[in-house]
């Protein structure tokens, strides 16, 4: 199914999880934050939650800064 | 009541409908504590201590260096080596001499953060790393006392108006302990008028929540400055939280 991922159509698969996704872009999964559909997803819960069609994920770099 | 060197010099902001006269006095009688006065605190600073804010705490313990003077845009050249703190409060205090400000050169630790930040009507996480950004989020948590958390690298930046007592997730809920942060020697930089941008958006989310005025607590939001876009998020609680899921926080 197609998804977004920080503004850029992907494919992934019908049941692809948020941490699956995140394996799949071969991110840092300590070093971002994730959303979908703009409502932050906690770490605790990318395993279990289950992107769908058309949903727009973002993943949010720490910024740490100042 | 203002005197009338004050209804001169900040004329422009009782100007406004939902400042006024009793807008002003209640900057004037706020006390605003800001943690960090690198790029973030130098932009939030002079526009709060322009805007009139009571009282300004300013909490580092760093030393000016060359490398600073590129976006610090509160010290000089020749105040290298110097500390930030009391050369930030003699700069503020040329600005607007009707302002009280509180230089502290120290580091916020586990020790001294509660008594940093007592009796502060908003708090201002200015840091640059993540251990100070968990101590002062567990901190107002404990004090109950509202923040706004800024950062900024590279061209993107972050800012989160969070208060204890609003139902939405904390700063851990977004980052909780074990996140990684790019260390600071592997950083990549940081263009210069970000943190500008940044501290001044926090400094202006700070005079709304002195004025009473709508703030959306707990979204976070990002800015890019490649696109010149913002973007935004809303942060729920995270049950399994570890610095907010307690007898102080109030759940959703």
């Amino acid at each position: 199914m197609q998804i977004a991922v920080n503004n850029q159509e992907c494919e992934v698969a019908d049941d692809a999880t948020v941490s699956a996704l995140i394996q799949q872009q071969g991110i840092n999964a300590q070093a971002i934050a994730v959303a979908v559909n703009q409502k932050i997803i906690h770490r605790e819960s990318w395993s279990e939650y289950h992107v769908n069609e058309g949903d727009r994920v973002d993943i949010v770099t720490v910024v740490a800064g100042g | 009541m203002l005197s009338d060197q004050e209804f001169l010099r900040y004329g422009a902001s009782t100007a406004l409908e939902n400042v006024g006269e009793q807008g002003q006095l209640k900057l004037k009688h706020a006390r605003i504590t800001i943690i960090g006065l690198g790029g973030l605190g130098c932009a939030a600073s002079q526009y709060l201590a322009a805007t009139g804010i009571g009282e300004l705490a300013l909490v580092d313990n760093d030393s000016i260096q060359l490398s600073n003077l590129q976006r610090q845009v509160l010290y000089t050249t020749g105040q290298l080596k110097t500390p930030k703190a009391t050369n930030a409060a003699a700069s503020l205090s040329a600005l607007n001499h009707e302002i009280a400000i509180k230089p502290r050169i120290q580091r916020a630790d586990a020790k001294n953060i509660d008594e940093l930040i007592a009796g502060s009507d908003v708090v201002l996480d200015c840091t640059d790393n993540l251990a100070s950004r968990w101590l002062i989020n567990q901190a107002c948590y404990r004090a109950e006392t509202a923040f706004v958390m800024g950062a900024a690298e590279g061209w993107q930046g972050q800012v989160m108006s969070l208060h204890p007592n609003a139902p939405h997730g904390c700063y851990a809920c977004l980052y909780p302990p074990g996140t990684e942060e790019r260390p600071a020697c592997e950083r990549t930089g940081v263009i210069s008028p970000l943190v500008g941008i940044i501290g001044a958006t926090q400094a202006l989310r700070a005079i709304r929540i002195i004025l009473g005025e709508y703030i959306d607590w707990g979204v976070l939001h990002t800015f890019d400055g490649n696109m010149m876009q913002w973007s935004e998020y809303s942060l729920p609680v995270s049950s399994n939280c570890s610095h907010c899921q307690g007898e102080i926080c109030k759940s959703q």
